[in-house]
């Protein structure tokens, strides 16, 4: 019986588009657009003017508040100007456009570390704070607040899960920097001061669970590498605690008050890039995919290069684009252009050719409870979508509409077409 | 026969007695009516919306007979009802009475283009909250209907450019759709004037104008035309001072994006 939890379902992967694509790295933008909200909290202030030099990995604006996170430039150029921008989860945001020297120039304060074996706790969590490095899974948490949680704690669970279908980039950022991970991890338990570390996969990756483990081996460290059910969403984080630990998170609680703090693979990646290179965050790994696309691909790209010259990389094909999706198809947010910068909470660029998405009229709810079978968070969707459609949002309170991690299970399994998470967000809207 | 007279003899003393009890606990236990609260609660809209701050119409007849509530806090009252009330309560002059307050929607929407095509529930509050709304306009109506489901006098009615219009007539101005819009576009105003600016963005004329042809552009010709200056320019948009407006007109007329309306001619539209 393998390690899960309750609810969930099996979804097609359609992994094997990017699976087997090494990482490339995107060629240098011309011009970069970095919003100073990408993150949870509070958006960072300006700390660069109009026609300033910049080098790449230079802060350019300040976290003043403690959730909040810096923002770096990501290339060499001058500041052309600093506007609203469209952004592709909040619609629009003040942002500092970069154009593009074409050198490439780094920031002087970009050296290797060789003493970072001997750094204190405090002196990491700066480190960590000063990169402007968040939870690269999407919620783009800033790190160093998560790595100083207010009680103690006992486990560690490194996030290497990536349930959403089609998305590649963590598991290739597995394959091809192992080691570099591991050092990373251990760094981090080190930040937290914990015994029990575990790297959850799903098993649907073989090669990257035996790839883990035989470095592990080889370091002789104390990290369990645990093989978890291929069910979707495992890589929620209440989800995995549950898997890994048995855990449960209690209702409207967090991680750490269950001693557990989970962290994306590639957020570990960066604090080891930003400890032992002091390399800020200013580039990630993304997966580019779909089948509207000629040449899908696993590219590392500067934070803030549009969205659509990543797509004119990779090729259209000649079947006609019907969406275009940062994240993943089940909770990714769907974009209305392509002028869009990359952030840093972006895991993937999905284009769904027009036969690929389609659209059904909402009929009335049949009772049948499929939704109530797949909901992992085991709540009623049924009810609070019957309660958002009579508008009785009152009712919803008791159906706690606020567990609900939107991972939109309800909403696909429904065979009446009922736009269930919709309607919870809604709830959730109105009963804020 | 003897029965029957036994029979009715003793059910007349009966009833004479208890007739006599009834008669003195009426008397002993009677509760006193002012009967200026039931004529106030019949003159009262009997909406029973609550914006006064009392439980319903019947509460606040009681608060304004105990002189504990002003009159003003009533919002849905007409003008006549005003006088009949004030006369109940022996008060002669109008002051203190408030005046019918009635809705109206700040947007002339339609024209302005949308951004992407929105297809998720149809709900102002749940468009407002994706990408911060479908259309170009941050300020503009979303035109999803909610505050005409939330009406409950079915004063508002959708119309062909996508916005919905309030009917001054049937509006009783409970604020339901004020509190709900997501826009915050829906104002209240005074009944007796007409006269309204029906735009809300505070953005620079130029950029108005890109976005809609109905919006306020701020060029301050109605400031100039108004005889009595009751408008002046805010961040980029003209504000009305009611308590100076003496709803003549002439702003409508002068307006040259037609953004400021007047809601007598609402009426054909409702």
């Amino acid at each position: 019986m393998m390690l899960s939890f309750c609810g969930g379902k099996h979804l097609s992967s359609y992994k094997q588009l990017t699976k087997d694509k090494p990482i490339k790295d995107f060629p240098l933008p011309k011009q970069v657009v970095l919003p100073l909200i990408q993150h949870i909290g509070a958006p960072a202030e300006v700390l660069v003017k109009v026609g300033d030099l910049v080098k790449t990995g230079t802060k350019i604006a300040e976290a003043k508040k403690l959730i909040s996170s810096p923002v770096h430039s990501s290339i060499s150029g001058t500041v052309s100007k600093i506007v609203d921008a469209p952004h592709p989860v909040l619609g629009k945001c003040k942002s500092i456009y970069i154009d593009s020297d074409g050198l490439d120039t780094f920031d002087p304060a970009i050296v290797k570390r060789n003493n970072y074996a001997n750094l204190s706790k405090d002196e990491l969590l700066a480190i960590i704070k000063s990169a402007g490095i968040v939870g690269l899974g999407g919620a783009a948490f800033p790190t160093c607040v998560k790595l100083n949680p207010p009680c103690p704690i006992d486990s560690f669970i490194i996030n290497a899960v990536e349930c959403e279908p089609y998305l590649n980039c963590d598991f290739r950022l597995m394959l091809e920097r192992t080691e570099d991970i591991l050092q990373g991890i251990l760094l981090v338990k080190r930040i937290l001061n914990v015994d029990n570390v575990f790297i959850g996969i799903e098993a649907d990756k073989p090669q990257a669970i035996a790839v883990m483990r035989t470095a592990v081996r080889k370091l002789n460290l104390a990290i369990d590498v645990v093989s978890l059910k291929t069910k979707y969403p495992q890589g929620a984080e209440k989800q995995l605690i549950k898997a890994v630990l048995g855990r449960e998170v209690p209702s409207g609680k967090l991680p750490f008050d269950a001693g557990v703090v989970v962290n994306n693979v590639a957020t570990i990646l960066s604090v080891y890039d930003a400890v032992a290179l002091s390399k800020p965050l200013y580039e990630r790994v993304i997966t580019v995919t779909g089948k509207a696309l000629k040449e899908p691909a696993n590219l590392k790209v500067r934070i803030g290069t549009k969205f659509k010259e990543i797509i004119a990389y990779c090729h259209v094909g000649t079947k006609p684009v019907s969406k275009i999706i940062m994240g993943g198809p089940m909770m990714g947010l769907a974009q209305f252009t392509d002028d869009l910068p990359v952030i840093k909470g972006t895991s993937g660029i999905l284009l769904l050719a027009e036969d690929e998405g389609c659209e059904f009229e909402q009929q009335p709810c049949i009772r049948c409870g499929r939704c109530v079978d797949v909901c992992p968070m085991r709540l009623l969707p049924y009810a609070l979508s019957l309660c958002a459609q009579k508008r009785s949002f009152d009712l919803a309170r008791a159906y706690n509409p606020f567990d609900c991690i939107e991972c939109g299970l309800c909403t696909y399994v429904c065979p009446a077409n009922r736009k269930i998470v919709e309607q919870i967000k809604l709830t959730k809207i109105v009963l804020k | 026969m003897k029965q029957i007279i036994i029979a009715l003899g003793s059910l007349s003393a009966l009833g004479g007695i208890f007739g006599l009890l009834l008669a003195w606990a009426s008397k002993k236990f009677s509760v006193a009516i002012d009967h200026r609260i039931t004529a106030v609660t019949d003159l009262l809209p009997g909406a029973n919306c609550g914006a006064c701050g009392s439980a319903g119409c019947a509460a606040f007849a009681e608060a304004l007979v105990n002189k504990e509530s002003e009159l003003s806090r009533c919002v849905a009252c007409n003008d006549q009802a005003r006088c009949e009330i004030n006369k109940v309560l022996g008060i002669s002059s109008l002051q203190n009475c408030g005046e019918q307050q009635v809705a109206v929607i700040k947007c002339g929407g339609g024209k302005s283009e949308n951004k992407f095509i929105y297809k998720g529930l149809k709900d102002c509050r749940a468009s407002a909250g994706f990408m911060g709304g479908h259309k170009q306009c941050e300020y503009a109506c979303l035109g999803q209907g909610t505050c005409i489901e939330v009406c409950p006098f079915g004063a508002i009615e959708m119309q062909d450019i996508g916005v919905p219009v309030i009917n001054p007539e049937l509006c009783r101005g409970c604020l339901k759709c004020v509190q709900i819009c997501p826009r915050n576009i829906i104002e209240m105003h005074s009944k007796k004037k007409t006269v309204y600016i029906n735009c809300s963005s505070l953005e620079k004329g130029a950029d108005v104008l890109k976005k809609c042809k109905s919006g306020c552009i701020g060029c301050g010709k109605c400031v100039k035309i108004c005889p009595v200056g009751a408008i002046k320019l805010e961040n980029n948009l003209a504000v009305i001072d009611y308590t100076k407006c003496i709803n003549c007109g002439k702003c409508v007329e002068i307006c040259p994006t037609k953004a400021i309306k007047n809601t007598s001619l609402i009426k054909s539209v409702g």
